[in-house]
C-alpha cells in the first residue's frame, strides 16, 4: 500500500473519530440498564441496574421496566445513589406486576429549589428471581427526565437481557464412560501392534 | 369614707350624661315642609312657595326639586322659599329642603310631593313614534306621548298623572303607568294612550317569532348577527329571549354561531376560523394575577377582529378586543380557589365565523403545589401524589389535585413539581 493510500485511511479515521466523538458530547444522555446481558440459574436472583450516563442538570426522572414473566419475576426496587448526591429526595418504588412482566412508574425527585445532578450513576436497582429457562430482554419505558427548569432531557435508552439456566447439572452416565475407556485401550492396542510389526 | 366618695362620683357621672343626652336632643336638626301640602297641582311655569320648619340650629335652608334646580339658601327663620317650575316640566315632582348644618354637612326633609300638569286640557295628544318594533321577547322600550294646545303649542306630557296607557293584548306586549312597553311574546298589537276623551294608538311590532330574527323584520340577516354580537355578554330576560337562541341560558357567542346557521345565505360566506387559548399557569395562587391569552386565526383575507369571550366555568367572565396581531388577553385574579374550566369565544365578524376554543384548566390554589389545600406544601402533598402517581384522569386513585399541570396524568412533572416547592434538604419519609 502506498504512503498516499496510508495518509487517506489515517485522515478517514481521524474524521470519523472526531466527529463520533462530537456527535457523542452533543448528544443525549444515555440510560441503560446494567449488566446489559447476564445469566442466572432458575431460582437464583439477578440484580440489575438502571443508570444513566452523560447527564446534566438532572432534577427528577421517571421510567418503566418491562420484562418477560415467564423467565424472571421482579422482587423489590430500590433507590439508585445518583439523584440523592444531589440533596434530598422522594423516591417512588414501581408498581411490580408479575403477571405482566412489569415495573412501572418509579420515580426520583430531588426536593426543593436545588440544582439537578450531573454525570453518570445508577437511578435504580431491581431485583429479580429466575424462573423458566430461558433469555429474556429486560427493557426500559416510558422515561423522563426532567431538568431543574422541569423541561425533558434528551436521552437514549439501552436495553439488556437475562438468561436463565436450569439449576440441575447434566453428567454423563457410568455406561457410557465405560464404553469410551474399552474403545481408547483398544487404539491404544491397534497402535501399538502396528508399530511392531514395523 | 371610700363608699360614700364612690356613690357621689357615681350621682355627678350620672347627672352629667342625663344633661350631655338632653343637649344633644335638643340641638339634634330637623327640617320639614310644612307647604305646600303633598299632593299639591302646580301647572308648568308656575312659583311653587315653599314653607319649612326647622328644629335646632341650622346655618341656612334651601328648597329643591328634580329638573326644577334649587332655590338659593335663606339664612334666617322664618324659612319661605321658592321654586319656579320650567316651562317643560310635566308630572310628579318630589319637593325636598335641606337644612345647613355646617360646612359641607346638611339635613334633609322628608320630600313632598307635587303634580306639575298643564293648566288646561289639551285638544289631541299624539305618541311620538308611529311603530315601535320590538326585536326580541324580553326587549323595553319606553314610549312618549306629546300633548297639542289649543293655542298650538305642544308639551311632552309622557310622564303626566292625566293620561293612562293600555295594552291591547298585554300577553304581546305590556305597558305600565311611566309608559315602559315590556315585549311579552311574538306578535303584533296596539297601545292606546288616553287623557279624558282624547286617545291615540301606537303600533307594536313582533318580535315576528321567527328564530334568529332580531330586528322584528321577519327574517334573519346580517343585521340581526350584529345586533346578537353586540348584545353578547348581556343577561337573557327570560326564557322566551330571543337572542338566547339556544336556550342555555346566556347570550354569549354560541348564540352567535347558532344565529349564523339561522341565517345562512343572508349572512356573508364567512371564513372559518379557529381560536386558541393558553393560561400563563396552570395552577396559580390565589388572588395571584395570571394571564388569558387568545389568538383567532383564519384563512380568508379579511383578519379576524372583534372581541374575545373568555368564559369560565360557563359564566362570562372577561371581553378582550382583538389587537392588529389577532390576539388579546386579559388579566385574571379573581378566581375562587378550586379548579376552573376557562374556554375562549370569538363572536366573528361580516367576514370570519365564530369559533372556540379547547377548554383550559386552571386551579387556583392557596400555594402553588399545595395538593392538599391546608396552605403550605409540606411531604403530605408530595404523599398525595405518591399515592395518585402513573394514575391518568378516570382511572381509580386518579386525583386531580395531584395533577398539578392538569395534563391528565400524575406523573413525574407534577411530582417534581410540588417537591420543588418544598424548602431544600427537606426530607420525607
Amino acid at each position: 500500500m502506498k504512503r498516499s493510500t496510508y495518509k487517506t485511511v489515517f485522515a478517514a479515521v481521524v474524521l470519523l473519530f472526531v466527529f463520533s466523538g462530537r456527535a457523542f458530547a452533543d448528544g443525549s444522555a444515555v440510560v441503560s440498564v446494567q449488566p446489559t446481558s447476564s445469566t442466572i440459574s432458575s431460582g437464583g436472583t439477578a440484580t440489575v441496574d438502571v443508570e444513566i450516563s452523560g447527564v446534566s442538570d438532572l432534577y427528577a426522572f421517571q421510567f418503566d421496566v418491562l420484562f418477560g414473566a415467564a423467565n424472571v419475576s421482579a422482587t423489590s426496587e430500590i433507590e439508585g445513589s445518583l439523584l440523592s448526591s444531589g440533596g434530598t429526595t422522594f423516591f417512588i418504588p414501581g408498581t411490580i406486576d408479575n403477571v405482566g412482566g412489569s415495573v412501572t412508574a418509579t420515580a426520583d425527585t430531588l426536593i426543593g429549589s436545588v440544582s439537578g445532578v450531573d454525570g453518570s450513576g445508577t437511578l435504580a436497582v431491581l431485583t429479580f428471581t429466575g424462573l423458566t429457562p430461558g433469555t429474556t430482554s429486560i427493557d426500559l419505558a416510558n422515561v423522563f427526565l426532567l431538568d431543574s427548569s422541569f423541561n425533558s432531557i434528551d436521552f437514549t435508552t439501552q436495553d439488556a437481557s437475562v438468561t436463565v439456566k436450569s439449576s440441575v447439572i447434566t453428567t454423563p452416565e457410568p455406561s457410557g464412560l465405560l464404553l469410551l475407556g474399552i474403545g481408547l485401550i483398544g487404539l491404544v492396542g491397534l497402535a501399538r501392534r502396528g508399530v511392531a510389526a514395523i | 369614707m371610700r363608699k360614700k366618695f364612690r356613690s357621689s362620683f357615681i350621682g355627678t357621672l350620672s347627672a352629667l350624661l342625663l344633661f350631655l343626652g338632653c343637649v344633644s336632643l335638643v340641638n339634634a336638626q330637623q327640617v320639614i315642609i310644612t307647604s305646600p301640602a303633598n299632593g299639591s297641582t302646580y301647572s308648568p311655569g308656575a312659583t311653587i312657595n315653599v314653607t319649612a320648619s326647622v328644629t335646632g340650629p341650622v346655618l341656612g335652608v334651601k328648597v329643591g326639586a328634580e329638573d326644577m334646580g334649587m332655590s338659593a339658601y335663606q339664612f334666617t327663620a322664618p324659612y319661605s322659599l321658592s321654586l319656579t317650575v320650567p316651562s317643560g316640566v310635566v308630572g310628579p315632582r318630589n319637593l325636598i329642603a335641606v337644612g345647613l348644618i355646617a360646612n359641607e354637612t346638611a339635613v334633609f326633609s322628608p320630600p313632598v310631593s307635587v303634580d306639575i300638569e298643564p293648566s288646561t286640557p289639551p285638544t289631541a295628544i299624539n305618541f311620538q313614534q308611529s311603530l315601535v318594533a320590538f326585536g326580541y321577547v324580553g326587549q323595553q322600550q319606553k314610549v312618549g306621548v306629546t300633548a297639542t294646545f289649543a293655542h298650538g303649542s305642544t308639551l311632552d306630557v309622557t310622564t303626566s298623572t292625566l293620561i293612562s296607557f293600555i295594552s291591547a293584548d298585554p300577553a304581546k306586549v305590556s305597558v305600565d303607568a311611566t309608559g315602559l312597553m315590556t315585549s311579552l311574546a311574538p306578535g303584533n298589537t296596539t297601545i292606546k294612550v288616553t287623557w279624558g276623551n282624547l286617545t291615540s294608538t301606537l303600533r307594536t311590532m313582533g318580535p315576528s317569532g321567527v328564530k334568529g330574527d332580531l330586528d322584528g323584520d321577519g327574517i334573519v340577516t346580517v343585521q340581526d348577527l350584529l345586533l346578537l354580537e353586540a348584545m353578547v355578554g348581556d343577561t337573557p330576560t327570560g326564557p322566551d329571549d330571543a337572542r338566547d337562541i339556544n336556550r342555555d341560558g346566556k347570550i354569549n357567542n354560541l348564540d352567535v354561531e347558532a344565529l349564523l346557521t339561522l341565517c345562512g345565505k343572508n349572512c356573508p360566506s364567512l371564513t372559518a376560523t379557529t381560536t386558541s387559548l393558553a393560561s400563563s399557569a396552570a395552577q396559580v395562587q390565589y388572588t395571584h394575577p395570571f394571564t388569558l391569552t387568545s389568538k383567532v386565526s383564519g384563512n380568508g383575507s379579511q383578519p379576524p377582529t372583534g372581541d374575545v369571550s373568555f368564559v369560565v366555568d360557563g359564566q362570562l367572565d372577561d371581553i378582550g378586543i382583538l389587537s392588529s396581531t389577532d390576539q388579546t388577553s386579559v388579566v385574571s385574579n379573581s378566581l375562587s380557589i378550586g379548579s376552573h374550566t376557562i374556554s375562549a369565544l370569538y363572536g366573528g365578524n361580516l367576514n370570519n365565523a365564530p369559533s372556540s376554543s379547547e377548554p383550559v384548566a386552571v386551579t387556583v390554589v392557596s400555594v402553588p403545589g399545595d395538593v392538599n389545600g391546608d396552605g403550605v406544601v409540606n411531604c403530605l402533598d408530595l404523599d398525595l401524589v405518591k399515592a395518585a402517581f402513573g394514575t391518568k384522569t378516570g382511572q381509580p386513585g386518579f386525583n386531580p389535585n395531584a395533577d398539578v399541570n392538569h395534563d391528565g396524568v400524575v406523573n413525574v412533572l407534577d411530582l417534581a413539581f410540588v417537591a420543588s416547592q418544598l424548602p431544600a434538604a427537606t426530607t420525607c419519609p
